[in-house]
């Protein structure tokens, strides 16, 4: 997870540098530390969310979560102008549900009871990842790939929790205070959720200086790649304090893979990149209320990708019901951006 | 009526969207699955008494950062 972190994070460090060759001016605001602080944790809560309480209730719990954060920040605390506040909560309320109920319908379980046709374990396994990677979250698959490797399978448990109305020991085992390992879970998901939704507030704050707009992807990415780095050091420290030696600590890092996942990873990086200066324009000029929320339709591109590319949504009325809730989403959006209310230049 | 910046800043959350949703496509390359990227270190991270603490402390100075903005917001406000 944090390989792929890493990557990603370092591919935006890298390119952020490219809006100086769009005239804008370099400015660095501590803000963006902030930033970073809302969005590495944010993700991996998210996948510590996956591992405890399963891939379709985390889903759907952080996408509907991030629509809402984002409305909470931009109406009710920046006031940001809309048509109506109702009205913009309405249309809120498609997009969440519609999220909601786009994440439950791709979800794994679905998909084997609509399209049982090939029975086998490995095949399950595969288009599970392949869920995963069409969610857009690669951590996803990543929790995946090491459930199948790990003899504490507790992904594949804490899923089972969902279908099945007995749970397992494990999963009510307390392992944190009063919380089992769903809970947590759940919690984690909250987090990220949270997190992930009030990923660009600190833009808000850094309006004062010319550090808005276009010239927040600097602090963001400074402040991003910083947030990783602490997290290696942490990681490294862990290992050291574990086998007792720096050297041995050192190797026991994670390998970057750079000749194998390389290539693609530095692709998924540029492509996140591109996705992260749009967004941070976008809330630049729709604000933190419709510009955010609206991104987070990528939920929608995702599962556009698993229907027609990778073919694992199957199923006449699993398909179906996907595609009502993404009416839904699509609905929730066009609401949305009736509400808004353009700045008078 | 919309000025020329709302219609970039809608363009720019399409692309947003599409980029963000189709991000992690490389990756699923046959390159990349054949290899378990970071195998069982991170869970065992994640997993751990240690880290569990270090998530527990992050929540609370996430927490703490929140109701440091709502604090300094309120003060602003009520400033003016």
């Amino acid at each position: 997870m944090i390989v792929l972190q890493t990557y990603k994070i370092g591919i935006c460090f890298i390119t952020s540098w490219l809006v100086l060759a769009f005239g804008v001016p370099f400015t660095f605001t501590p803000w963006g530390f902030v930033s970073g602080l809302f969005m590495v944790p944010g993700g991996t809560a998210g996948y510590f969310a996956v591992r405890n309480a399963g891939l379709a209730v985390s889903q759907g719990i952080w996408s509907s979560l991030k629509v809402l954060v984002a409305f909470g920040w931009g109406i009710f605390v920046f006031q940001e102008p809309v048509r109506s506040k109702f009205g913009t909560g309405v249309a809120v309320a498609f997009m969440m549900a519609g999220l909601a109920g786009m994440s439950y319908f791709a979800a794994p379980s679905r998909k084997q009871e609509e399209g049982n046709d090939d029975d086998d374990d490995e095949h399950d396994v595969e288009r599970e990842d392949n869920f995963a990677m069409t969610a857009g979250e690669p951590l996803l698959s990543m929790a995946r790939s090491m459930t199948r490797n790990d003899s504490l399978s507790t992904l594949s448990d804490a899923e089972s929790l969902f279908t099945s109305p007995q749970p397992s020991n494990q999963e009510e085992e307390v392992v944190l205070g009063c919380l089992n390992h769903f809970q947590l879970g759940v919690l984690g998901a909250i987090i990220d959720g949270a997190y992930g939704g009030s990923v660009f507030v600190p833009m808000h704050y850094a309006r004062s200086t010319d550090t808005q707009g276009l010239a927040f992807v600097l602090s963001f990415a400074i402040g991003c790649s910083t947030v990783v780095s602490v997290i290696w050091v942490l990681r490294f420290l862990f290992y050291v304090q574990r086998t007792q030696s720096f050297s041995e600590g050192f190797q026991s890092l994670p390998s970057f893979h750079i000749t194998t996942i390389g290539p693609s990873a530095v692709l998924a990086g540029l492509i996140w990149s591109v996705g992260n200066v749009s967004a941070i324009f976008s809330v630049a000029r729709l604000g933190q209320g419709v510009g955010y929320s609206i991104v987070q339709s990528q939920l929608l591109v995702a599962g556009l990708w698993g229907v027609f590319y990778y073919r694992e949504i199957r199923g006449r009325r699993v398909v179906t019901s996907w595609f009502l809730f993404a009416c839904v989403t699509v609905m929730g959006i066009l609401l949305l951006s009736l509400e808004h209310v353009p700045e008078i230049a | 009526m919309t000025t020329l910046g709302t219609l970039y800043g809608y363009a720019a959350s399409i692309v947003a969207c599409v980029a963000f949703g189709s991000f992690a496509v490389p990756i699923k390359s046959e390159a990349a699955r054949r290899i378990d990227v970071d195998p069982l270190g991170t869970s065992n991270c994640l997993q751990s008494f240690v880290f569990r603490r270090i998530l527990f402390v992050l929540w609370k100075v996430s927490h703490s950062l929140y109701c440091i903005v709502a604090l300094l917001r309120s003060l602003f406000v009520g400033a003016l």
